[in-house]
């Protein structure tokens, strides 16, 4: 048979010079984009501890903060590569959901920005004060986006299963709440800076503050009035009692003999916002199921702190009649899947009216999972053995207690 | 063939063929990490996105609209055998012919549904490279086209259903090199691990074999229907694809594309080893010739290169014969090719069947790759961000530009390119791609090595006629 001849074939197939400069010139691009996300993901990362976040305090001065500007913008590069990277790990089907991919694309648009960052690395106060307003960029994009995800999750359920949802979310809100914590702090270290607020060798010139945790109890139990006044026209009183025995007392030494006067502030370090964010969470479940149930007695609040070792408690007890074991069981899964009537979801949230303060993420769904790792996110890195935790027991038919431990550092 | 590391990439510029003008290796190197690319880099990241601006599938909307493939993707193939081709072919009327046009029509789009599926539940990341996004696309183009396309009932309708196969056969042939460069940049990202990068490569490739025989036999009955409606076929026909093959002879035409191939590594032709062929020498049996030239291609250009590198430039004689034995049995005709290029390590012989490589070697291999001559590669790839729009590809399935090359008798493949690829371009995936062909025609190959000596290749190959109630191309819908 005739055989047809291979190599003349070949060559009518031939690019021209230039369309194959072209091609390998956008390849060589696209390809060193994957190459950087993948190099970055792979980096090592210091621990985060709340160690690291007294440290910064206490070192800052006008040269460290142009070193915590570097190692802020380093550390950011990495999680928002090892965000991407996990984004890449979900099926492509998935990712072409838009508003998954929505958020993965805003995750694209920091790193750009932070890349562009670390090579004008701020070497001047003024180069700095430029950087707090990248990082206050950055806060903003990444602010809105957990409904968006959970929209997209919701569509994709038929194509992924719920453990594989679970790990990704799991590690994504945590590495989330870091990196905000990560660049807050730095914001916070430079406004301190330049502010009588000041004081060398500190502890407290960044996101973490001595707190009045009575006054932010009450700051928050208004807050979820305000919303409670507007979706029921009602309000849920709080009574607040402290430990009697301050500040010692699981240092087992003996404890003070007098108790504490009425009025003696509970004093203890923490980071505001995370704070506030849980105790809206809890107080919403809290709240809506006074009102709900019909209940007119006051939420109570415990509040326990220690300064050697630092720690706090807090018992928050209502009596809205417990929660049912059926969504006991599920209270801090993601609600994809687990809730066919809508009932269940009245103990994860109080949707929150548009416009109203509190947090978005209310009536998404991810309220309740979402505050445990805001409670749990210091725990895998403070190396001790009691860490923050949050736990919940249910009285059915009379209320339920929430348990929350955190840890401070000594 | 990894008889050695691959060279290194300068080495390369040695050779006199003249490397493409492209000078700058850069997505091999490490320099992704100085400050320049980076700056360059960050411009571009928004390409990492999914829904690129080249792109007639990837958008917004493609999630919902894809609804419509997961209830393509719950519908059954249905398996085709020999023996059905065989019996189909050898008497042909219009009916039949317009039936074969309809089994196509709607075989196809669930056939593609099933591998477009399986590329949506893949890493985003292992998908999203310029290859596989590419390859996706085209799937998903095709699918939309097929599934719309109305019912044949004339020998009209049949013509104009075949112009599009037939083109898109040709469109189609950049999806294998895509593939393959494809399983490449995994291995470059480690973003599969080895095992499942294999099956899925070999799920991809065995399921195209598959709908190529599909198509090209129904363009050969059709064909052969407007030719010769009523020639009576011989007793051993099981389609219009195969043809009688006589080994010894496809072997030396084989050789010598190969033979050229190398000229620029050992100018001196004459002194290239000799193709020794003992045995059955007059065996002829039936298969698709471009597969045959390929496997015969991968396997001589592996031991032409090893016989060069290990004696060329140690002796002025004859450098060393190859021996191929050919062994006529009943079902299966057996094929040995027997070097003397050095043999092979024990350590490197157990990983030669995968497409897993290292990072570094698969970037080597890639960049290899990019510069085959006469390998088509482009691509609707367009940069975010980048401002020269103008060359947006056309890009409609049904008008290629390239749909003149339909005259010829025999669809031209990238198998075909592939083998008389000069020598340079060593990609290390010979092998494995190889195995894949001769397993999916219900062959095997082997290589054993001796080492300091040389290596033994055993390829087996089906004689499709023995096999023809085995429902091959069910292997690999």
């Amino acid at each position: 048979m005739a055989f047809v001849p291979l190599l003349n074939r070949a060559c009518r197939f031939q690019l021209t010079s230039s369309q194959q400069e072209m091609f390998l010139k956008e390849y060589k691009i696209r390809s060193l984009l994957e190459r950087l996300v993948h190099h970055y993901a792979e980096k090592q990362l210091p621990q985060f501890s709340l160690r690291r976040l007294y440290d910064q305090s206490t070192k800052l001065d006008h040269n460290y903060i142009l070193q915590n500007a570097r190692d802020t913008i380093e550390w950011l590069i990495i999680y928002n590569a090892r965000r991407l990277s996990d984004f890449r790990r979900l099926p492509y089907l998935v990712i072409l959901n838009p508003s998954i991919s929505e958020c993965y694309s805003s995750y694209l648009h920091t790193m750009s920005s932070l890349i562009t960052a670390s090579l004008d690395a701020p070497t001047t106060a003024q180069d700095n004060e430029k950087f707090v307003e990248t990082l206050e960029d950055f806060i903003e994009v990444h602010a809105d986006t957990l409904p968006v995800l959970s929209k997209g999750f919701t569509e994709v359920l038929h194509l992924i299963s719920q453990e594989q949802v679970t790990h990704f979310l799991d590690n994504h809100l945590r590495e989330r709440i870091v990196m905000r914590l990560i660049a807050h702090q730095h914001v916070q270290l430079t406004k301190t800076l330049c502010s009588d607020e000041y004081v060398p060798g500190g502890k407290f010139n960044g996101v973490i503050r001595q707190l009045n945790i009575a006054d932010v109890i009450t700051k928050n139990a208004e807050l979820v009035n305000d919303i409670c006044l507007m979706k029921y026209d009602q309000s849920v009183p709080i009574t607040i009692d402290t430990n009697m025995y301050p500040p010692a007392f699981w240092s087992r030494q003996d404890p003070h003999d007098s108790p504490r006067n009425k009025g003696d502030p509970n004093m203890f370090p923490y980071i505001e916002y995370h704070l506030d964010y849980i105790l809206m969470e809890i107080f919403k479940n809290s709240f809506r199921a006074h009102i709900e149930n019909g209940v007119s007695d006051p939420v109570q609040v415990t509040i326990l702190t220690s300064e050697s070792p630092s720690y706090l408690e807090l018992r928050i007890r209502d009596k809205g009649k417990g929660i049912p074991p059926n969504i006991l069981s599920h209270i801090f899964d993601y609600s994809f899947s687990t809730y066919e009537s809508g009932e269940g979801d009245s103990y994860k949230t109080l949707n929150v009216p548009p416009g109203a303060a509190g947090n978005t993420v209310a009536g998404m769904g991810y309220g309740l999972p979402l505050l445990k790792n805001y409670v749990e996110i210091f725990n895998k890195t403070e190396g001790s053995k009691i860490m923050g935790l949050l736990t919940m027991q249910s009285y059915l038919g009379w209320g339920t207690d929430v348990y929350l431990k955190t840890v401070g550092t000594e | 063939m990894l008889r050695t590391p691959l060279r290194t990439l300068g080495s390369i510029r040695q050779y006199s063929t003249p490397v493409p003008s492209i000078s700058s290796f850069s997505y091999i190197d490490d320099d992704f990490l100085s400050a320049v690319s980076q700056r360059e880099i960050a411009k571009y990241l928004d390409s990492l996105g999914p829904f690129p601006s080249y792109s007639q599938i990837l958008n917004p909307q493609h999630f919902f609209q894809n609804e419509l493939l997961l209830k393509y993707v719950e519908k059954d193939p249905h398996p085709v055998s020999l023996r059905q081709l065989a019996g189909y072919g050898k008497v042909l009327t219009k009916q039949k012919i317009v039936n074969s046009a309809n089994f196509v029509r709607i075989e196809l789009p669930i056939r593609l549904a099933i591998r477009i599926r399986d590329l949506q539940t893949l890493p985003f990341g292992v998908v999203n490279n310029l290859h596989l996004a590419q390859v996706y696309e085209s799937y998903y183009r095709l699918f939309n086209v097929l599934r719309r396309w109305p019912k044949i009932t004339t020998l009209d309708d049949n013509e104009a259903f075949c112009s599009v196969l037939s083109n898109l056969l040709t469109d189609h042939m950049s999806n294998l090199p895509h593939l393959m460069m494809g399983a490449l940049e995994v291995s470059i990202l480690d973003s599969l691990n080895q095992n499942d990068l294999d099956q899925f490569m070999s799920l991809m490739i065995r399921s195209r074999i598959s709908r190529r025989v599909i198509v090209e036999e129904h363009l050969s009955l059709t064909d052969n229907y407007k030719t010769a409606p009523y020639s009576s076929k011989p007793p051993d026909y099981i389609g219009g694809i195969f043809h009688p093959c006589n080994a010894a002879e496809h072997y030396r035409h084989v050789a010598e594309v190969v033979k050229a191939s190398l000229t620029d590594v050992y100018p001196d032709k004459e002194k290239m080893p000799d193709l020794e062929i003992d045995g059955d020498l007059d065996t002829k049996f039936p298969f698709m010739v471009p597969h045959l030239h390929y496997l015969f291609g991968e396997i001589l250009r592996n031991s032409y290169e090893a016989t060069i590198k290990t004696h060329g430039d140690k002796t002025s004689r004859k450098l060393p014969a190859i021996k191929i034995t050919i062994i006529n049995g009943k079902k299966q005709v057996i094929l040995r090719i027997s070097d003397r290029g050095g043999g092979l390590s024990h350590d490197k012989l157990s990983n030669i069947y995968s497409f897993g490589k290292s990072p570094q070697r698969a970037r080597e291999s890639l960049a290899k790759f990019h510069r085959i001559p006469g390998l088509r590669l482009q691509t609707n790839f367009k940069l975010a961000g980048s401002e020269d729009d103008e060359s947006h590809q056309d890009a409609l399935l049904l008008h290629t530009s390239l749909g003149e090359q339909q005259q010829n008798d025999q669809k031209s493949s990238t198998l075909q390119t592939l083998i008389s690829r000069p020598h340079q371009y060593r990609l290390g995936l010979g092998l494995p791609m190889s195995r894949i062909y001769a397993d999916y025609w219900n062959g095997d190959l082997q290589m054993n090595s001796l080492e300091g000596y040389g290596c033994d290749t055993s390829l087996t190959l089906s004689k499709l006629g023995f096999h023809s109630n085995t429902v091959l191309l069910d292997r690999a819908y």
